[in-house]
């Protein structure tokens, strides 16, 4: 019993960083329609930029935080102004091989200038150490971020459910040509929708750098397609149901590992799909309501 | 009545694809009237509306409103001048709850206390609005999506209103409703561009009417004039 | 202009074929190796993207998942060629038998191969067809991973990560344009017949077409199957002309490659799947040396590895920003539509 919950513990940090990135996920495909395929490389980017200003320029860690945000964010306006815009109206799947494109243009070329060999990215010193509760160890870096997905998990809420910003995204998701006639600049919201987007990709990079001290250029390829198993299991469109659907499968994998025997923990990728292939013979519409679309 | 020019189309030519859908259309309507667009079903009414508005860009003619020209501009951008709309077959937000709708229609305003005026004026002029403020809209009956179109184009306390079928499909009382509703309105300060089946409603409240035929303007006058025509009585008034 | 009228189509055939297979015979002779290996990845190419332009281009099912067809097909043909000693050899592998003392000839193996391919490949699209748009494409999206997962991890089976070496040199021009020219005439035929056209269909307007009495489902699988049984025999002949095979090499970017050739040829265009192959062959060669490092007058140029892909995705968002529709859009090359585009600039 001590080690199922020991492992659902190591679960959390990787089901925070699914969360966050399927909500970002779950938000560009509800409010326009697309399935950002290079978000993945929008977390790296961040996560690159995270690990500049960290350990080349030496700064303290908040500035790289938020730097490895900014990083993301201009990531994904490029993404957008490259990949998106022009191709905008296209069909869906024109959108799909665009964003595809991007996301193994990008990769490749993060490739090429840092390699795909793994960087450090050491954790400032209050993040370190854990407590001993029981049996239990409870490590501060999971506290840490399980505070951030809280907190960022809320603003996320309140901005898309109370604010004017919120209302306008949503309802340009049902009838973009009437949300323009009440006002709303459907081509500031895109841009907003990219920013928050990219921005949460950025919280999970520092993350994802936090929980497992180091990065690579390659780094994006897999969360992303969980992080979109995620969103669909919490319902595509829906900021909620993709927080709770990243934290069931970054647990669930965790767990699935845990009892694995060892020589087939090379199958963990199995887990993903296994639960994606139900969800969709089962309940395609995932567990909760679209509110962003 | 003031006789300011509010809204203006001149010539105003537009359509879909390679097929023109107007062929030059010139519309006027003055602060405070509420305007009258009578016509059968295809003949470019909503066009019409749809080309005032900016959803659609005129190949030719001009649009003006209050004095500037918007023949071109984005229809985020001619609604910020003041113009809503109150589109065909009530495209509320279904996604959104009543009053989440009625925010998106005052996307405009810029404090609060604007919202809770409108608000709280949009209540009283539709309390049942007041009482599924929180109900998905999606789930309402058609005359309270109606009600909530009509809510949602007022939030933004608009210089004209542009009306696209408002009594289609409804009950007798609602249709009276949304008359008394129109009045008022128009008795605050908004002006109305009304696109009406309805031509025995319309020419009762409107000053002044157009009858549109093929993409353009057959015939205009004064409502009571209009409502005295023979060709109007016969095709529109369904008097023999 | 026109066709002659003695030359009946009975005769046009023998001839036409005649003169494919003295043209063969004489690259096969006089092409230096580097440009007969060119020749033999373009005919491959060809072949994955034709086949892949069947679900893709017309059935409008848009597959990313058939780097693990390949895979699959691939390794079943794999286990049986390679030589009895090899097999042996490899420590890690734990084959039965009836595989582990068999080396069988060329075509038995590309069928097998191929079969193998179809089914796994309806197999996915079983529960995959359900699905529309955006599930399906991710629902094929996590197969290739899967599959790529699968074979490393199974090392009894396909001597997981370290791969397979030693394969017999089969892959020649005969076979790689042999049947890419059967893949090619199959495609052709297949377009004017009732079942391309009802794949296009379904392309097109899924009710529509249900409408119209296709039934959806079987000709989905057809689709599925045919594509799926020509992409696995296009990564048999692969294996065999590279001689080796590593689970990681079918990757999405592989897909990706075959992806951007159908693009740029024109989803839809046999014709044009066919040229996007050559341009993206050509394209990919020409880099190999930059990417690989090179020197200019005794400076050594550092090796770009990745240059191509880079490269490829570039072109791809330019193209379907600038000409969506690709080099042919949903057209097919012919000799007549040409000589008509011809007179009809002269007469300008």
């Amino acid at each position: 019993m001590t080690y199922f919950i020991q492992q659902m513990l190591n679960g959390v940090c990787w089901g925070s960083i699914l969360a966050m990135l399927g909500a970002g996920y779950t938000m560009t495909f509800g409010i326009i329609g697309l399935v950002n395929f290079a978000h993945g490389e929008i977390f790296m980017a961040g996560a690159f930029a995270a690990y500049f200003a960290l350990h080349v320029a030496g700064l303290p860690f908040g500035v790289a935080a938020v730097l490895g945000i900014l990083g993301a964010i201009a990531i994904g306006l490029l993404v957008e102004r490259i990949a998106f815009r022009p191709v905008r109206g296209s069909g869906m799947i024109t959108l799909f091989i665009t964003s595809f494109a991007a996301s193994i243009g990008i990769r490749t070329l993060f490739v090429m200038l840092f390699t795909d060999r793994a960087k450090p990215f050491s954790m400032p010193a209050f993040l370190k150490g854990a407590y001993l509760i029981g049996d239990l160890f409870i490590f501060k870096k999971t506290i840490a971020v399980v505070i951030v997905l809280v907190v960022v998990g809320a603003l996320l809420m309140y901005l898309v459910k109370k604010t004017k910003t919120g209302i306008a995204m949503r309802a340009m998701s049902y009838d973009s040509e009437t949300a323009q006639s009440m006002g709303i600049n459907t081509e500031k919201i895109i841009i907003i929708t990219f920013i928050i987007a990219s921005a949460l990709a950025g919280v999970a990079a520092i993350m994802w750098g936090v929980s497992y001290g180091r990065i690579r250029s390659s780094m994006g390829m897999m969360p992303v397609v969980d992080a979109f198993i995620a969103s669909v299991i919490g319902g595509l469109g829906n900021v909620f149901g993709a927080i709770v659907g990243g934290l069931i499968l970054g647990i669930g994998e965790t767990l699935f590992v845990a009892y694995l025997p060892p020589e087939l923990i090379g199958l963990r990728t199995l887990f993903v799909w296994i639960v994606l292939f139900i969800i969709i013979i089962v309940k395609p519409s995932g567990l909760f309501r679209a509110n962003v679309k | 009545m003031s006789t300011e020019l509010l809204l203006e189309l001149s010539e105003v030519t537009a359509g879909y694809g390679k097929m023109p859908v107007l062929h030059g259309v010139s519309i006027k309507c003055h602060r405070g009237e509420i305007v009258t667009l009578l016509g059968a079903n295809g003949v470019g009414k909503t066009t019409t509306l749809r080309t005032i508005l900016g959803q659609l860009k005129p190949r030719d003619g001009e649009i003006k409103f209050n004095g500037a020209d918007i023949t071109r501009l984005p229809p985020h951008k001619t609604a910020a001048l003041g113009v809503a709309h109150s589109p065909e077959g009530r495209n509320i937000f279904g996604n959104l709850t009543v009053i989440e709708n009625l925010r998106a229609g005052a996307h405009l305003l810029k404090t609060r206390k604007e919202l809770k005026e409108h608000l709280d004026r949009v209540y009283s002029m539709f309390p049942r609005l007041k009482e599924r403020r929180t109900q998905i809209a999606g789930s309402l009956s058609g005359g309270e999506q109606q009600m909530l179109a009509m809510g949602r184009a007022l939030m933004s306390n608009p210089r004209l209103m542009l009306l696209d079928e408002p009594s289609l499909g409804l009950a007798p009382q609602l249709v009276k409703l949304v008359a008394d509703t129109l009045t008022e309105v128009n008795r605050t300060g908004t002006s109305v561009l009304l696109v009406e089946q309805n031509a025995r409603l319309a020419l009762e409240i409107s000053r002044y009417g157009y009858v549109m035929e093929k993409g353009a303007i057959a015939l205009e006058g004064n409502a009571k004039e209009l409502g005295a025509n023979e060709q109007v009585k016969k095709v529109y008034l369904g008097i023999a | 202009m026109r066709v002659r009228e003695g030359f009946t189509a009975v005769a046009r055939y023998p001839i036409g074929i005649g003169l494919v297979v003295l043209v063969l015979f004489l690259l096969d002779r006089s092409l230096p190796g580097f440009w007969l290996t060119l020749f033999l990845l373009f005919g491959i190419n060809t072949i994955l993207a034709v086949s892949l332009n069947i679900t893709n281009g017309w059935a409008n099912l848009f597959s990313i998942g058939h780097g693990g067809i390949m895979l699959a097909g691939g390794y079943a043909a794999a286990l049986f060629t390679l030589p009895v000693f090899f097999k042996v050899d490899i420590i890690g592998l734990h084959l039965p038998g009836w595989i582990l003392n068999v080396q069988i000839p060329f075509l038995p193996a590309l069928l097998l191969g191929g079969v193998v391919g179809s089914i796994v490949g309806i197999l996915l699209a079983l529960p995959a067809l359900r699905l529309r748009g955006i599930y399906f494409i991710l629902v094929t999206l996590g197969f290739n991973l899967i599959m790529v997962s699968i074979a490393e991890n199974l090392p009894n089976y396909t001597n997981g990560a370290m791969g397979l070496r030693q394969f017999p040199l089969y892959t020649n021009v005969w076979w790689v344009w042999g049947i890419a020219f059967l893949v090619i005439y199959i495609a052709l035929r297949l377009r004017k017949s009732y079942i391309g056209r009802a794949f296009i269909a379904i392309g097109r307007d899924q009710e529509l077409a249900e409408h119209m009495g296709i039934n959806l489902l079987k000709y989905k699988i057809y689709a599925f199957g045919l594509s799926t049984f020509f992409t696995a025999i296009g990564g048999i002949l692969w294996v065999h002309l590279i001689l080796n095979l590593f689970p990681n090499a079918f990757s999405l970017a592989l897909v990706f490659h075959v992806v951007t050739m159908i693009v740029i040829g024109g989803m839809g265009s046999v014709s044009g799947a066919v040229i996007g192959a050559a341009i993206i062959t050509g394209f990919t060669e020409v880099l190999a040396p930059i990417e690989e490092g090179f020197q200019v007058f005794g400076v050594q140029v550092p090796h770009l590895f990745g240059l191509t892909t880079l490269l490829l995705a570039v072109v791809l968002i330019l193209i379907l920003i600038l000409r969506p529709q690709g080099i042919m859009g949903e057209g097919e090359f012919s000799l007549q539509g040409l000589r008509k585009r011809l007179s009809r600039s002269k007469a300008e």
